[in-house]
């Protein structure tokens, strides 16, 4: 029997077009630098060291999956945290655990690694979600959805998306950001504000309050999944439907709001954890994770730029 | 992770010496930002007296913040700490 006597899918499913498995012990050490070196690139007393220690782990491969390697990345990392604490973003200190999660998972023996990456991923993105809820009932400001309302008309990210939906225009939104500056920055050139009006529509409140209560409805799901799966092993449809929420919450913030950083690691840890019969869906989170690498612009804006061409 | 305008974002520093304003010189500019991190009394006056040593004469430092009032669209600076260094 020959290839053309057979379906043809079914033929390149078993022979040519079986695609790898994206083992994360072989694929994590290499998403988690390329994701360090973009996400430190600002920084340059964290991004030189940094790259020379992934050069050497470039040319020496074997190194990448030593609990050396990322002990070490995670002291350059921690340093870095430690003498820029005033201006560290969240993720960074992310980052430190995630490469001390990476050095315990590869101090243990090989067969041991999937499910320790698994299980810490797990930990780690229930934490996070965790203690991103509890800071955000905590906040007055986030509760009343003031927090959101603000960010929608005087935050760069978020223009494209409130101009779209509240009907503001993107240069009275510029206008907002420039009156911002000028009450911070007024006294410096002779104009001491002490308050500045910013342009707004009523639209904004009910946006604002539908994400206010969106955010936190999805952070505190994802708290519950991804903590009970860290607790509970061997659930696979639990870890499904916690997967597909990690990826919804990834569409909806992330398409609104770039933090490529935050997404970016959200993506390897939710990687980290698929159940070994979940293969496409590590694929869907490392199309999410390269997703995030090239379009560091928000959906908006690529809407608007399309629509130009 | 998004969730309070309580930040070193909404803070901001005014600095005088007498009745005209001090730009904080660069190489300051990261202790500026520590104070907009974590305004404690400490670090303010401390900023205060780096600025007095630079400027040679009596400097005040002032922490504002302003906050969104949702009713009305506007934002509001407020003072809410000072500290006055000498060289």
């Amino acid at each position: 029997m020959n290839a053309l006597t057979r379906a043809p899918l079914r033929y390149l499913r078993e022979h040519r077009f079986q695609l790898p498995a994206l083992a994360p012990p072989r694929v994590l050490p290499l998403l988690t630098m390329v994701q360090l070196l973009v996400g430190t690139a600002d920084n340059g007393l964290l991004f030189a060291p940094l790259a020379a220690w992934f050069a050497l782990g470039a040319a020496l491969p074997r190194l990448l999956r030593t609990p050396l390697f990322w002990y070490v990345t995670a002291t350059i990392l921690g340093t870095g945290v430690y003498l820029t604490w005033e201006s560290a973003d969240n993720h960074r200190y992310l980052f430190v655990y995630w490469s001390l999660a990476l050095c315990c998972a590869f101090s243990l023996p090989r067969a041991q690694q999937p499910l320790a990456l698994a299980i810490t991923s797990r930990w780690l993105i229930g934490l996070c979600m965790l203690l991103a809820a509890a800071w955000k009932i905590a906040s007055p400001d986030y509760l009343s959805g003031s927090f959101f309302h603000y960010e929608l008309l005087a935050d760069e990210r978020f223009a494209h998306f409130a101009s779209w939906t509240s009907g503001l225009s993107l240069e009275q939104l510029t206008e907002n950001r420039t009156l911002r500056e000028s009450l911070v920055a007024g006294q410096l050139t002779g104009v001491e504000l002490s308050q500045v009006q910013l342009h707004f529509t009523p639209t904004i409140t009910a946006i604002a309050k539908v994400l206010t209560w969106w955010t936190l409805g999805i952070e505190s799901l994802l708290t519950g999944l991804f903590l009970a799966a860290a607790v509970v092993r061997c659930r696979p449809r639990l870890v499904l439907v916690a997967n597909l929420t990690l990826l919804l919450f990834a569409a909806t913030t992330y398409a609104v709001a770039p933090v490529r950083g935050f997404g970016g690691v959200l993506m390897l840890l939710g990687l980290a954890q698929c159940e070994s019969g979940q293969k496409k869906l590590r694929y869907v989170f490392l199309a999410a994770f390269v997703l995030m690498q090239l379009c560091p612009m928000p959906l908006m804006d690529l809407i608007v730029l399309l629509r130009l061409v | 992770m998004f969730s309070t305008v309580e930040s070193e974002d909404s803070r901001f520093l005014r600095c005088w010496k007498e009745d005209l304003p001090v730009v904080i010189p660069k190489y300051l500019s990261r202790e500026g930002q520590r104070v907009r991190a974590a305004p404690t009394p400490q670090a303010v006056a401390r900023l205060a007296g780096l600025l007095a040593e630079c400027e040679h004469a009596p400097v005040t430092v002032e922490v504002w913040q302003y906050r969104f009032d949702v009713a009305t669209g506007k934002l509001i600076a407020q003072k809410r700490d000072e500290a006055r260094g000498a060289p």
